[in-house]
């Protein structure tokens, strides 16, 4: 296993896979910065809703696009071009090496991701922010991302064992991102709203959404994401009045205070945990294939 | 011992049967030629050999190893197999964003094979196979050939006691299959076994000792190839061309003869005739003026033995 690790991971870094990752996600996150400059945002916990809300927005779609990819090509494209042949012909075998490449890719999205922390973290500093109370949650904020990207590999390792050619791995990919994605989510997220019941406090719709996410959304990784990310914010209810024609009239409203991603990631833990379990699930299936997988 | 053993290999690709109860076996030491139409099988069969496609019946036992039975491959064994055994594979590419001292040298950690050993064998290698000048230049940048080249020190780096190559020779020049040709046979000298696949006769005939020849997914013939050569002779006969200097009876001659124009014949018979031939024309008042014996070549040989 170690050596299929050492081969992927010296892969990534020579065909500098990992610094496409890191550039894109930089790429992606200089705007971002440049309108927290220019919006004059300088406090943290604003600063942290910014990232937060970009990374369960573009940063999501990007390089969950870039995971499904990266993982629909590792196995076909081997096999057309003869490199896994060389490979499983030396003294290793097959369960170790479909192991091997996954951590290696592992690595390498994990240390762009790490890099892609610190990197925040100094763009924020630019920006003006005082950043020492969130940057456990910059990383938090990126650990999920890796998860999510992990999951995202696996699907992609399935296709690529059931789909013979890489072209068209690439094709199925997108199609599957897009239902994972979008797809999927909008279907679920329009037959809860039908049977919403009616009176919840923001925080109880919150769980209403995420167990329903949980419940048939259990495969997406974007939705599970998105669905623990949900839980950063505490929703305070507050009985608030109001003067009209001198008359006073009472309401409810909410006020949000920032939790932090620790406590969403407590809040939601079997969202986490499914991201963690359907990955092992979806790299199982794959594996399954590959060790029963002619590979000419 | 035997280095390769296959029994009854049964493999279908979908509709495709690929191999069809193939039984072969190479003993220790020898150069064994793997001959065969495209299509025959022969990738199929080398392929199965390290567990790259799996087979649906039948029996492989590499180096005394049983590796697969009853259709299923026992990993363990080929694991171990595969330590000993190099395998060059019919048109792949290699890691084109590495040198060919990175490619060899990944290679090697697959063996776990030390690091000085690995650079002082990566270093033989190369200069054998005439790569160590562009050693640090990348793969990407390689011409066929030097590709190829290096394809076959991949199989080297583990010093292999079976050599498994699928088509080796297809690509190189006339100098690339030379050279090819006395590695090989410095292997055989060390005591090496080599199993290789061709198509091209000229590849299989100064370098092997033992041909096998496959036909849709079985072997049809495995012998030596002098042996092949007397025994085809003996079926199909001589042939015999000899021009007289003026027209010859064959009406009483006891073999079947086809005029080729102008005072030539063709001779066809299942023995050595030449004398007889002498004093038949003879006896016609005729003389021979020259005579030219046809032996078949392999080419034809295999031609007849694939239809
Ligand atoms: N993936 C596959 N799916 C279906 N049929 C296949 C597949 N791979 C090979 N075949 C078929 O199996 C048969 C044997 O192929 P194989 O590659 O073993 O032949 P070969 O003797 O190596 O030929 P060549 O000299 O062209 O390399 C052929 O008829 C081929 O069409
Ligand atoms: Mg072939």
């Amino acid at each position: 296993m170690f050596w299929g690790f050492q081969l992927e991971f010296m892969k990534g870094m020579r065909t500098k896979k990992l610094w496409a990752v890191l550039l894109i996600i930089i790429g992606l996150y200089i705007p971002v910065f440049y309108l927290m400059k220019q919006e004059d945002i300088t406090n943290e916990l604003e600063a942290i809703a910014v990232m937060i809300r970009f990374s369960s927005q573009t940063a999501l779609f990007f390089l969950g696009i870039l995971a499904i990819i990266f993982g629909a090509g590792a196995i076909n494209k081997e096999i057309e071009d003869g490199t896994i042949r060389i490979a499983l012909s030396k003294s290793v075998t097959r369960l170790g090496y479909i192991l091997g490449k996954y951590s290696g890719q592992l690595v390498v999205f994990g240390v762009a991701l790490l890099l892609t922390s610190f990197v925040t973290l100094a763009g924020l500093q630019w920006v003006g922010v005082s950043v020492s109370k969130i940057t456990a949650d910059v990383f938090l904020l990126n650990v999920l991302l890796l998860l999510t990207m992990l999951e995202f590999i696996a699907i992609g390792y399935i296709i690529s064992t059931f789909v013979r050619s890489s072209g068209a791995s690439l094709g199925v990919a997108l199609g599957v991102f897009f239902i994972l994605y979008v797809l999927l989510p909008t279907v679920v997220s329009y037959e809860m709203g039908k049977n919403l019941p009616e009176n919840l406090s923001m925080e109880e719709l919150n769980d209403y959404t995420a167990n329903y996410y949980t419940k048939y959304l259990f495969y997406s990784p974007s939705a599970q994401f998105s669905v623990i990310l949900d839980a950063v914010n505490e929703y305070k209810e507050v009985t608030k009045t109001i003067e009209i024609n001198g008359e006073t009239h009472t309401y409810r409203d909410y006020t949000a205070e920032y939790a932090g991603i620790g406590r969403a990631m407590r809040k939601r833990a079997v969202n986490v945990a499914l991201l963690v379990v359907m990955t092992l699930v979806y790299l199982g299936i794959a594996t399954w294939r590959f060790l029963r997988m002619d590979l000419r | 011992m035997i280095m390769i053993t296959v029994e009854n290999l049964v493999k279908a690709y979908k509709d495709v049967r690929a191999l069809d109860g193939l039984t072969l076996r190479v003993p220790h030491g020898v150069v064994y030629g793997f001959l065969g139409p495209n299509g025959a099988g022969k990738s199929t069969t080398i392929l199965s050999l390290l567990g790259l496609v799996f087979p649906q019946e039948g029996r492989i036992e590499l180096l005394g190893e049983e590796v697969f039975r009853d259709g299923k491959f026992n990993e363990g064994n080929l694991v171990k197999a595969k330590a000993r055994i190099g395998y060059m594979p019919e048109h792949a590419t290699l890691w084109e964003f590495l040198t060919p001292m990175q490619t060899l040298d990944i290679i090697g950690r697959a063996f776990r094979i030390p690091k000085a050993e690995r650079e002082k064998r990566a270093e033989e290698i190369l200069k054998l196979v005439n790569l160590w000048e562009v050693r640090n230049k990348k793969v990407g940048k390689f011409s066929k050939g030097m590709r190829q080249r290096l394809l076959l020190a991949q199989a080297l780096i583990n010093d292999p006691e079976l050599l498994i190559l699928d088509e080796p020779m297809t690509g190189l020049d006339p100098t690339g299959i030379a050279e090819f040709k006395e590695i090989i046979r410095e292997q055989r000298k060390a005591g090496k076994t080599v199993f290789f696949s061709s198509h091209i006769l000229a590849h299989v005939e100064e370098v092997c000792d033992t041909v096998g020849v496959i036909v849709k997914g079985r072997l049809i013939l495995e012998d030596s190839i002098e042996n092949i050569k007397r025994e085809f002779l003996k079926k199909a006969g001589y042939t015999i061309i000899i021009e007289t200097n003026r027209p010859v009876d064959w009406s009483s001659a006891p073999w079947s003869v086809t005029p080729l124009g102008e005072n030539r014949y063709r001779v066809v018979s299942p023995e050595d005739i030449r004398e007889e031939l002498h004093d038949y024309v003879a006896s016609q008042g005729a003389k021979i003026l020259t005579m030219q014996v046809k032996e078949p070549t392999l080419e034809e040989i295999f031609l007849k033995l694939v239809k």
